[in-house]
């Protein structure tokens, strides 16, 4: 073949694909840009914080709850391992930077946007699995247990309940007071299998999910409450949050961290304690400082 | 059984889902490489690499039981991806695909050496710069990825058969680009 050939238009579509392929600006070699992927991203339950299902299990020996350790951006995965070593704090970015530690009502239309968008980010179904076989928890039908505002951002706790599950999806959602669409800035899932919820003392609570994640960290906490209790408050390291409580559930957020350890593990593989105290009201005005989580 | 029990059961990734996500990733991460590292400045490309893997974690339940109907979907989100990674410096919807100056001849050794001599005086990389960035991108699709036209057409999102004719116009441009290079640029 000739430059004569090529300009009258002779060439045909297999020497042009070879030429062309010389020209090829790509890597043959992946093998180093490979490597670093690899550790981000081959197996997305560990890579990944933000995902369709369970990623990283951010655990509670002894719980009934997996917390799962979800949420933010592919890039935050990448220091999640150092960030599980920082004690709770104030969180560095801005996201959460109108986070208040007691929480204000939802307004309706505030409520059907934040959980749209939370069952959109969780998405499922999961199934949850042991000796008796699998469960399975629908975010898009799971119920509604509790909403609330902590300025900028609504928070929204799905639970499903049944004989043989007990499962929570949490989310929390930047959104501003009217909007019609909200980000969901971190999202997790929790539960267990073979027997229904705990039910906790009347002048006390059970610890349920808890979980972290995030290059600018959050942590979401969730449980059930006695009859008798009037309020609650959380303390996470030098942040204390007064957690919202609805019909027996309690549920709040922070931003920053719970687990003092660089990575908790899974629920029931061991793993660290939370670095959590709680405060309890009851509802006859008696306060309990310290107050231990109760255990069936 | 108490659920606060040694033996209760916890809330596994769905096995499925990220057997196929691996499945996936393992066969197709390198093309992924190559394919994003065509269309995206080199500092992005393991940042876009990374999103396209994360979307397929977040939409594993869409992730088509065909293995070529799965490659066309990973590669229709990769090219998404790149085109957000783009999109700061670009509106077209289009997404241009770079080509070396120069041949690599390391990149495909042996049997496309003869043509070496060829491609460089024809200055095949003004030519293809002259081309619109659809035009490259129905090109880049065969050319350097590699698909079939049905999974070149899905990731595009048109037809195959509408995706052939885009082929062959982009095919017929490249050559007019040819012909139209000035002459002292063709002289050996």
């Amino acid at each position: 073949m000739t430059d004569h050939d090529i300009h009258d238009n002779t060439v045909d579509d297999d020497t042009l694909t070879r030429l062309l392929r010389t020209h090829d600006v790509a890597p043959a070699d992946t093998t180093a840009l490979r490597e670093q992927l690899d550790a981000r991203l081959a197996d997305p339950t560990t890579s990944f914080t933000s995902p369709p299902t369970p990623i990283t299990a951010a655990a509670l020996p002894r719980r009934r709850l997996t917390p799962v350790r979800v949420g933010g951006m592919v890039a935050a995965a990448a220091v999640a391992a150092l960030a599980w070593t920082m004690l709770p704090g104030p969180s560095d970015g801005s996201a959460y930077a109108s986070w208040t530690a007691t929480a204000q009502a939802v307004a309706d239309r505030d409520r059907n946007t934040a959980v749209r968008e939370c069952r959109d980010a969780l998405r499922g179904p999961f199934w949850a699995r042991n000796e008796g076989g699998p469960e399975q928890f629908d975010p898009q039908a799971a119920t509604v247990a509790l909403t609330e505002r902590r300025g900028d951002l609504v928070s929204v706790l799905l639970r499903d309940e049944g004989a043989r599950k007990d499962f929570s999806g949490f989310c929390v959602v930047t959104l501003k007071q009217g909007a019609t669409s909200g980000t969901v800035e971190a999202q997790a899932l929790g539960g267990a299998v073979g027997g229904p919820p705990g039910i906790a003392p009347a002048t006390g609570f059970l610890e349920g999910s808890m979980s972290q994640s995030g290059q600018d960290p959050i942590s979401m906490i969730d449980g059930a409450v006695g009859q008798d209790v009037a309020a609650l408050t959380i303390h996470a390291g030098e942040l204390s949050v007064q957690a919202t409580i609805e019909d027996g559930r309690y549920a709040a957020w922070i931003p920053g961290r719970i687990f003092p350890d660089e990575d908790p593990g899974r629920s029931g593989q061991g793993g660290p304690e939370p670095v959590l105290t709680y405060d309890l009201t009851l509802t006859d005005g008696t306060t309990i400082t310290n107050a231990p989580p109760a255990h069936p | 059984m108490s659920v606060f029990g040694e033996e209760q059961g916890t809330i596994d990734a769905v096995t499925t889902a990220r057997d196929r996500y691996h499945q996936l990733y393992v066969s197709s991460v390198d093309d992924v490489i190559r394919f994003i590292s065509r269309r995206v400045p080199d500092t992005v490309v393991e940042d876009v690499v990374a999103e396209a893997f994360l979307t397929v974690w977040r939409r594993v339940e869409d992730l088509p039981a065909d293995p070529s109907q799965a490659r066309a979907w990973l590669f229709g989100i990769a090219r998404h991806c790149a085109r957000n990674a783009v999109r700061g410096t670009s509106r077209q919807q289009a997404l241009a695909v770079r080509i070396a100056d120069q041949p690599r001849t390391s990149v495909h050794a042996g049997a496309e050496a003869s043509f070496d001599s060829i491609n460089t005086r024809l200055d095949l990389a003004t030519a293809w710069r002259r081309l619109a960035p659809d035009d490259q991108e129905s090109l880049a699709l065969t050319v350097f990825d590699e698909l079939t036209s049905p999974e070149a057409a899905q990731v595009l999102g048109i037809t195959a058969p509408a995706y052939r004719v885009r082929l062959m116009r982009a095919r017929r441009a490249l050559r007019r680009h040819l012909e139209s290079t000035p002459a002292k640029e063709h002289t050996p």
